[in-house]
């Protein structure tokens, strides 16, 4: 059955001949689904943004704009030059910010988070978008494993004292796992971080929203 | 393996010659992706039309794949499969797409496929190549199943999680959870875990086989014809 001789001509034009029929049908049906990937992305980025929202600022009025974060706290969200995050607007007025922020203090590696926070401080929700714990032990953070990471919501700087913004080993409010310390304070401290990052910001980013959105309003 | 051998039946896919629990083909997929059944029957479903279709196509394209580059061209005729039903569940069934991640384009790689394409319907006539890729996959889907729903009802507690990745939203309240996640056998939902599971159902076939025909009893079994490698476990002559 192994063929040793070396391929002819007419062998490489038949290869040939197959690949480009080929390329020519996977090529038109690239083409014809496209448009429906292209929205079903767009559609999971918008669902992928809305689990920090509130479930009733769920619809269409609702509308989100990429917003660069130009900050030097930049590290403080454990994020890098060029990424981003998100403003959610109703009706042209910012009502929450959405930004992702990543611990490096994990017990398994980086804790990737997805933070809402309206525009008077306070956290809409926090969610973990991948993380390295270990299951069974760290991964109670996943809202499918337990409600842990709700306890979150309606929270900010002051809501507890910045001094209780810690798991409740290290003196502060939250509960940490049973035999599972160390992933719960990473993302404790890391979603402080973030609310400090977004404190230091916001003002300057509620004027900027503004003033793009009515530019007329400056003068 | 062949149709012309008294040895070959194509229902033999089903359980004496299963292409995994005997030839221990497409392991990966198998061990990575068999967290919940939902994962398990989209990408048993996926493989499964992947198979039906390259194996028509390599047999109604017989005549011109032989040679020394029938190989690329199987290939060729496999990973356009493959590319075809990975854009349709990515425009159909995004979510899908996303938890089955790497693992819907693997199944290019995935050695059932080029087997059957190879040995079966690269030499015979559609019909019988359309019957042997059907019976292969539903095969390779069913063992996916039992090993999706052993694992996610002992390493979740849960059983139709996520169903909605396939039916839409009808399915999101499909969830049935017997059991709280403290209480599960966390080996289970891990690689690790699955491979053990493999060992255990590939020894249970092992005994099922031997209890229900006893050796004794059987017929002096005929050597198996054509390439030893095809049978990973069990009798091997
Ligand atoms: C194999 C192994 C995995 C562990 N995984 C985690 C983990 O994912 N998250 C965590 O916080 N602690 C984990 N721990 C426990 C930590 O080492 C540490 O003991 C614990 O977080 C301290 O919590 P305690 O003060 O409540 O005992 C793990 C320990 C072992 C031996």
């Amino acid at each position: 059955m192994t063929v040793k001789t070396a391929p002819n001509r007419a062998q490489w034009l038949r290869l040939l001949g197959i690949a480009l029929l080929i390329g020519a049908l996977v090529t038109t049906l690239e083409m014809l689904t496209r448009e429906r990937i292209v929205a079903s992305q767009t559609s999971a980025e918008l669902d992928y943004l809305r689990q920090v929202l509130d479930p009733d600022d769920q619809g269409a009025a609702i509308t989100f704009k990429k917003w660069p974060i130009v900050s030097r706290k930049l590290e403080l969200l454990g994020l890098s030059e060029g990424d981003e995050m998100h403003i959610a607007l109703r009706a042209g007025q910012p009502i929450a910010a959405i930004i992702p922020s990543i611990s490096n203090a994990g017990y398994g590696g980086a804790i990737k988070l997805l933070v809402g926070i309206d525009f008077t401080g306070h956290i809409i929700a926090v969610r973990v978008i991948s993380h390295r714990e270990t299951a069974g032990l760290g991964d109670k953070i996943e809202l499918a494993k337990s409600d842990w990471i709700e306890a979150f919501s309606k929270r900010s700087l002051s809501n507890p004292d910045t001094k209780y913004w810690a798991v409740e080993a290290d003196g502060g409010i939250y509960d940490q796992f049973t035999g599972a310390t160390i992933t719960p304070r990473a993302v404790v401290n890391q979603v402080a971080a973030t609310l400090q990052f977004f404190a230091d910001e916001r003002a300057a980013l509620a004027a900027q929203i503004t003033s793009q959105a009515n530019p007329e309003a400056r003068e | 393996m062949n149709p012309s051998d008294d040895n070959y039946s194509a229902f033999h896919g089903l359980w004496r010659d299963h292409p995994v629990l005997v030839q221990l083909l497409g392991l990966s997929p198998l061990l990575a992706v068999t967290t919940t059944l939902a994962n398990a029957l989209g990408l048993g479903l996926v493989t499964l039309t992947v198979l039906l279709g390259s194996s028509v196509t390599c047999s109604l394209l017989r005549r011109q794949l032989n040679g020394a580059l029938h190989l690329p061209m199987l290939l060729l005729i496999i990973a356009a499969w493959v590319t075809c039903a990975e854009l349709l569940v990515r425009a159909y069934a995004y979510p899908l797409a996303q938890a089955l991640g790497i693992f819907l384009p693997l199944i290019t790689s995935n050695c059932i496929v080029l087997s059957r394409a190879q040995t079966i319907a690269a030499r015979h006539p559609i019909g019988t190549a359309a019957l042997d890729a059907t019976v292969i996959g539903s095969g390779f889907l069913a063992l996916l199943l039992i090993v999706g729903a052993i694992r996610e009802l002992f390493g979740r507690g849960s059983l139709f999680a996520d169903m909605h990745l396939i039916f839409g939203d009808v399915a999101r309240d499909w969830l049935w959870q017997p059991f709280d996640g403290d209480y599960t056998l966390l080996i289970l939902s891990m690689p690790a875990g699955a491979f053990l599971l493999l060992g255990f159902l590939i020894a249970s076939k092992n005994f099922l086989d031997s209890w229900l025909l006893p050796s004794s009893e059987s017929p002096p079994e005929k050597p198996i014809t054509g390439s030893k490698r095809v049978r990973t476990t069990g009798k091997i002559n």
